[in-house]
């Protein structure tokens, strides 16, 4: 096991520095040039070297690539062409806003999933499950950005009690109005962003847990059990729910890379500070270092998550053995 | 199972507080004034984020609404777009333009209680021709040669040539040099007063959440009257529908453009509360069309192409009458535009045919035009990005099909356009649109020196190569001339020139409508939105 492991965490150097190749070079490659951004629409050309001259960018790509490799190796993720200000600023910035929100919607969505996805394989074609069933397609199949425009108008515009955009009211802090007023305004400003992306990710997890579910009770154990004469619930809670969770437990691994990945849409109809609108401004803006800083972090997050995975594996299912 | 519940639950609550920070309430009680009290919240929303508060660093709009209300230059525009004086009091120039001296105020400070003199001024300005210089606006500063700060009180400009368009660029924003000589001028976007900005405007910086709001409050040391407004808070939309939904609901009191489409019903819903104003924009759209093209380059055809399009139609349907049509390059609110002089073009497919006829174009056997065996036809580019772009098009194509010419659109993701098309200037025709700067100036879009030079470099603006020697000379001399009444005439005739040439098809200039809460009073509307933010002053019902 140990071998294992060692190994895996050999194997994520090479591959973090190939992914780091191809994103370079894609984002090279990829028409659109940040000395244009910079500069006018038609800068006479001698305005528009210079300024490719002062941020480096007239050398071969290559000679790019390594000058910033031997930045990130220094843990110096560099600066922002647009505003010259650190990335790890931009980033941390972001990242807790990011995470907020993600980390409130993982646990709702866990909350609901697990149990409606329960009931929903035990009582199979029942009336439960075919609304279920409904609302989970649904959930899928609605456009988040129609939807939450809609909660906007039909919800947020109508009622004064619920703020359309934010984070919080400007003004509200915990030394002038207390905790209490602070929590029930930041709970506020969470209820439409949490409710759209809680159901369109509801959808798949709660037909994971369904299925798996499902495949559970059918086996033979599962029968063993009941032939021993132990109580369905018993029989439920024990013996099915617990190996039923099994996939369940192993796509937390897969979640890490999904907690810090900002949604575009999400954020940008509800005004939330996360990492999506950072990244997207700086695709189109062509500034290199937060693309690759932002690639970078998802790349090692996708690869550890992955990792994390397969070593929950093993510790929740005793039938699975790595060597 | 039960604690564990608890601890993530915690933790929600820690992250909750962490994140979003305090903010700084008003401070309360704001004593009386001399006249008018200072007092009250005004709360705009912007749609994208401010990316530098650096008067001459910055590129984008949300910047720049800040940068006007923290920063002041020595000149700004007034309510008829004409240059007034600001930090200066009065300015001269001398008989041949070549000497631009500039008398100050003296009881101007930065916001950190330094006093602002003539060496911040000529330091923001020598910045600018620094080579080390990483913004956009150096060109817009050739002519300089030297600046001088005599005294205090008093900058000079030498120029190597006149150039009366420099007027509107003193504008920009003084830069403290006390602050920004700590940084080179290479690594000035590092300087920390880029993110914090110490200005000597009518509002002080005062904090910046980003993705979320910016706060300004009122500079009680301000050199001129007001600012009346307490507070002012920036809110940040990512969406046009949510900040129009955020302005229905009454988060925010000023949005600047509301969508065509919307206008009609959020005015009869909200009038009560909201005062709507309609003003027209600096910058027009058009579709440009090559010169030298073997077909284009014949003005009767150029011609035909306007008679035979429906423009008056497009502005009432697309824009939902929101718009002026164009007729030639400068925008109507300009103090340069030839109200009543231009040839109007209106739509008459009838005499555009005839036109076509007279040039030799007869209609071929597929209802294309053909002459000497070549079909009336070119490739009109654009960007994909846009909806409104795609249905003028179609209009478009439609009505100069009706009159015997094809044109295949073609659709383009914008740096593709610009890198692979428009900035080698190859092309046959693009539709696109201009935002112009406030001097009539227009050199850099059709004098045929800013064209493409004899090694195939595209030098100005002027990608369709438009070149009329009457023109140059005009443009030459509206560069030289100091006196605006003088200038005027020269622009008048220069826009007739444009307007009977067509280096492009013009199409309109968009009108704005923008919202204000009413409690907001005292506003002074320009041809181009609200200026002069100091004079406004609230009044709760």
């Amino acid at each position: 096991m140990l071998n294992y492991v060692i190994r895996r965490l050999l194997q994520i150097i090479p591959l973090l520095i190939g992914i780091s190749i191809i994103n370079f070079t894609i984002m090279h490659l990829a028409p659109g040039d940040p000395v244009l951004l910079l500069t006018e629409r038609n800068a006479p050309p001698e305005e528009v070297a210079r300024i490719r001259a002062l941020y480096g960018l007239d050398d071969p790509i290559y000679v790019q690539y390594f000058r910033w490799l031997k930045q990130i190796l220094k843990g110096d993720f560099g600066r922002s062409f647009v505003d010259g200000r650190p990335v790890v600023d931009h980033i941390m910035d972001r990242l807790p806003y990011t995470l907020y929100l993600n980390f409130v919607v993982m646990i709702i969505i866990y909350a609901l999933a697990i149990p409606i996805g329960n009931i929903s394989a035990l009582r199979q074609y029942s009336l439960f499950d075919h609304v279920v069933t409904f609302f989970a397609f649904l959930g899928q199949a609605l456009p988040s950005f129609w939807f939450a425009l809609l909660l906007i108008y039909a919800v947020g515009i109508k009622s004064d009690w619920l703020p359309i955009t934010g984070v919080a009211t400007i003004g509200v802090s915990l030394k002038r109005h207390g905790l209490w007023t602070v929590l029930v305004d930041r709970a506020k400003h969470l209820i439409l962003p949490v409710t759209v992306v809680s159901l369109g990710s509801m959808a798949g997890i709660t037909r994971y847990m369904r299925s798996s579910m499902l495949e559970v009770i059918r086996q033979d154990y599962i029968r063993t059990a009941r032939a021993k004469g132990l109580p369905e619930k018993v029989v439920i809670r024990k013996h099915a729910l617990r190996n039923a969770l099994l996939p369940i437990v192993t796509l937390v691994g897969m979640e890490l890379p999904i907690l810090f990945s900002g949604s575009v849409i999400i954020e940008t109809i509800f005004s939330w500070p996360g990492l999506g609108l950072l990244s997207i401004r700086a695709v189109f803006q062509r500034d290199y270092q937060i693309v690759m800083a932002l690639n970078m972090i998802g790349a090692l997050l996708m690869v550890a998550g992955n990792f994390l995975s397969d070593i929950l594996y093993v510790l929740v299912d005793p039938r699975i053995k790595y060597s | 199972m039960r604690r564990k519940v608890g601890i993530v639950l915690l933790l929600v609550l820690v992250i909750a507080l962490f994140v979003g920070g305090c903010t700084p309430e008003p401070e309360a009680g704001p004593e009386p004034g001399d006249e008018r009290q200072v007092s009250g919240t005004i709360t705009y929303g912007m749609t994208g984020d401010p990316v530098i508060f650096n008067p001459i660093l910055y590129t984008d709009s949300p910047s720049s609404f800040v940068i006007s209300r923290v920063y002041s230059g020595l000149v700004r525009a007034n309510e008829n777009l004409e240059m007034v004086g600001d930090i200066a009091k009065s300015w001269e120039f001398s008989e041949d333009g070549l000497v631009w001296t500039f008398h100050l105020r003296d009881d101007v400070r930065f916001h950190d209680g330094e006093p602002l003199t003539s060496e911040d001024v000529k330091y923001t300005y020598e910045a600018i021709l620094h080579p080390d210089y990483t913004g956009i606006r150096a060109t817009n500063f050739k002519a300089v040669d030297h600046i001088e700060a005599p005294d205090p009180y008093t900058v000079v400009f030498y120029l190597k040539e006149p150039f009366a368009p420099m007027l509107t660029y003193l504008s920009y924003g003084i830069l403290p040099k006390h602050i920004f000589e700590q940084t080179s001028i290479k690594d000035m976007k590092e300087n920390p007063a880029n993110m914090e900005p110490i200005g000597t405007g009518p509002y002080k910086f005062v904090e910046w959440q980003r993705g979320q709001h910016l706060i300004l409050e009122a500079n009680e040391d301000y050199y001129g009257e007001g600012p009346y407004i307490e507070q002012v808070i920036i809110k940040f939309y990512q969406d046009e529908q949510v900040m129009l939904a955020a302005l229905e609901k009454g988060d925010i009191d000023y949005m600047g453009s509301i969508p065509p489409d919307d206008i009609d019903r959020v005015k009869s819903e909200h009038s009560d509360r909201l005062e709507f104003v309609e003003f027209p924009t600096n910058g027009y759209t058009y579709i440009g069309l090559k010169q030298t093209h073997p077909i284009l380059s014949d003005v009767n055809v150029r011609k035909a192409l306007m008679y035979g399009l429906n423009r008056q139609g497009i502005v009432d349907d697309i824009l939902q009458g929101y718009g002026t049509v164009m007729n030639s390059n400068i925008a109507p609110v300009s103090w340069a535009y030839a109200e009543g002089e231009l040839e109007t073009y209106g739509y008459n497919p009838e005499k555009a045919k005839q036109l076509l006829e007279e040039a030799g174009w007869v209609e071929g056997p597929d209802g294309i035009r053909v002459k000497d065996g070549q079909r009336l036809s070119f490739t009109l580019l654009t960007d994909s990005g846009s909806k409104m772009y795609e249905s003028i098009i179609m209009i478009a194509q439609e009505d100069w099909e009706n009159i015997g010419v094809e044109m295949k659109p073609e659709f383009l993701e914008w740096s593709v356009l610009c890198s692979q098309y428009l900035d080698v200037a190859q092309f046959e025709a693009y539709m696109l649109g201009w935002s112009l700067g406030l001097d009539p100036d227009f050199y850099i879009f059709f004098h045929s020196d800013s064209g493409v030079d004899e090694e195939g470099n595209l030098v100005g603006f002027n990608d369709v190569e438009f070149s009329n020697p009457e023109l140059d000379e005009l443009l030459e001399r509206g560069r030289r001339e100091m006196d605006q009444e003088e200038r005027r005439k020269i622009y008048w005739e220069a826009q007739k020139i444009v307007n009977d040439q067509l280096p492009y098809v013009f199409l309109y200039t968009r009108n704005n409508v923008a919202a204000m809460d009413k409690k907001v009073k005292g506003v002074i509307w320009s041809t181009l939105g609200p200026v002069f933010p100091e004079l406004w002053y609230i009044e709760e019902n």
